[in-house]
Parts: structure tokens; sequence; C-alpha cells
């Protein structure tokens, strides 16, 4: 299977494809009736983590890479919801790894914690495990510091604009996603702060 | 099976070096130490621990996150630029 001419395939999407996929199920969200209300402040963080790895499992590449199928198996059961994917024999992949995975023992034990870390990592032998690995981190570091929440935390430094150039500027936001080079990301909830904080939640 | 097995054991350890070069070259951490002298398993080490702080920050920022959408919802003039804008 995993030959060794094969060349190694990571690269991942721009961080486009993943802010947009991220909006997209923030705006479902917020349909929600249940999900604006000030109290069940833990159930909607939960909502909102689920929603930022599901988004960044579907614009990493849906069901293509392991990890990201395990990740939408694993949020598809949270809900109940039957999903159609190709299921691989469990226990062929268990006896396949067991029997490569003759390396020296204290490479296994890192690769045992790193399997407990990336999602579907339990059924990978380690080559498959650390190319997943590698394509995992770079879809977390483009989700996390360069898509939405980076942006987020930078559009927090702007202080006084107008509602309309604000407006617009939001939108050209959503559409290309430059970062704002003002680099303020502190959360001040005061007052003057609140206009400009509540028009980055984009 | 056992053709399968002989050909998957003929993974290399050049490959498995590749990968672990690949590996550090990504994590910001292990990038400063690019003496080339950095083991496979300090790599596999630096890589829980980055996934480990990477799922914190995600944690952390959807806390804020839901605050922050939780907050807008009492001014309409915010909440209209965000309809328009998630719509």
């Amino acid at each position: 299977m995993a030959s060794a001419d094969k060349p190694l395939n990571t690269d991942v999407p721009e961080k486009d494809v993943f802010a947009l996929h991220f909006l997209q199920s923030l705006s479902n969200l917020r349909r929600q009736h249940t999900f604006n209300s000030p109290d069940k402040t833990n159930h909607r963080v939960n909502k909102i983590k689920k929603a930022a790895y599901v988004s960044m499992a579907r614009a990493a590449g849906g069901t293509n890479r392991l990890w990201s199928r395990a990740l939408l198996r694993r949020a598809a059961k949270e809900n109940n919801r039957v999903v159609g994917l190709s299921r691989r024999n469990k226990r062929v992949t268990w006896l396949r790894r067991r029997s490569n995975n003759r390396r020296d023992p204290l490479e296994e034990k890192d690769a045992e914690r790193l399997r407990n870390l990336v999602p579907g990592g339990g059924a990978m032998e380690t080559s498959k495990l650390m190319e997943e690995t590698a394509h995992y981190i770079k879809c977390l570091s483009m989700q996390l510091g360069k898509a939405v929440f980076e942006s987020l935390k930078c559009v927090l430094g702007v202080r006084s604009c107008r509602l309309f150039t604000l407006s617009n500027k939001l939108k050209k936001f959503t559409i290309s996603l430059t970062a704002n080079p003002s680099r303020n990301s502190s959360l001040v909830l005061s007052n003057g702060m609140k206009w400009g904080l509540c028009v980055a939640v984009l | 099976m056992s053709s399968r097995r002989s050909r998957q054991s003929g993974i290399s350890d050049d490959q498995i070096a590749n990968l672990v070069t690949k590996l550090q070259h990504l994590i910001p951490e292990l990038r400063r130490r690019r003496s080339g002298k950095v083991s496979a398993s300090t790599v596999l080490q630096e890589t829980c621990n980055y996934i480990r702080n990477l799922h914190r920050e995600v944690d952390d920022l959807s806390d804020r996150l839901s605050e922050l959408l939780a907050s807008t919802d009492d001014n309409s003039a915010e909440a209209a630029i965000i309809r328009s804008l998630l719509n």
C-alpha cells in the first residue's frame, strides 16, 4: 500500500477555504433558536468548537484524508447521524500495523501518544500516521493561525471606523481575507471597544 | 498475506527519516534547532506537545467566540452588520 516510491502529499488548501467553511457553519449555528440564549454557555462553546473542527475537516478534503474522515465520523456519531463512509476493515489495518511496526520501542511509545492525539490515529501504521500528522498540523495552524481566528483577533484592533466603511471592509474581508496589520489581540469589552468588537464577529 | 507483508516491510528507514524531517519543519519549536541532531523521539514528543497546544488554543478561542456571539445580540445595529455578513 504505502510504497516507498509514492511522493508524500501534504498540501493543504488555501486559507480562504477554511474560513469560508467555518463562517458558513457559524451562520448555520446562529440560525438555531437555542443558540443565542445568554445562558447555556458550555453548550454553545461546545457547539462552536465542534463546528470549528468539522469545518476544518471538510475544508481539508472531507473524506480524502484519514484524520478528517475519522473526525467527521466521530462528529456524526455524536449527532446520531448515519454517515455513508466506506469503512476500511479495522481488524485488517490493526494486524497490518502490528506486523509492520518493528521499530525500536522508543519510537513506538511516542507514536502511541501521537495516535491518541490525531483523530483516527489508532488504525494507522507509523509512516501513515506521520504523514497524516503533518497534514493535520498544517490544517490546524491554518485554521487557527491564519484563517479565521487570527483575522478575528486582528479586526479586534480596529478602533474607530464608520459603520459604512466597516461593513464594506468586512464584506471584502469575507471574500479575500487579508489580515489587518494592526495586531491587538486583547479582548477588552469596554463600551467604546464593544462596537468594534461586535463587528469583528463577522 | 505473506506477499503483502514482505512488500510492506520494505518501508525504508529513509522514508521514516524523511517524514521525521518533514514534521520537524512544521513545528516552530524545532525549526529553530535545525542542528540536524534532533532525534526522531524528540520530534515525536514535540509534535505531541504542539498538537496539544493547538487543541488548547482552539478551546480558548471557541470560548471567546461564544462570548462575542452572546454579547452582540443585544444591540441591533451590530446585529444587523453581523447578519449581513453571516448570511
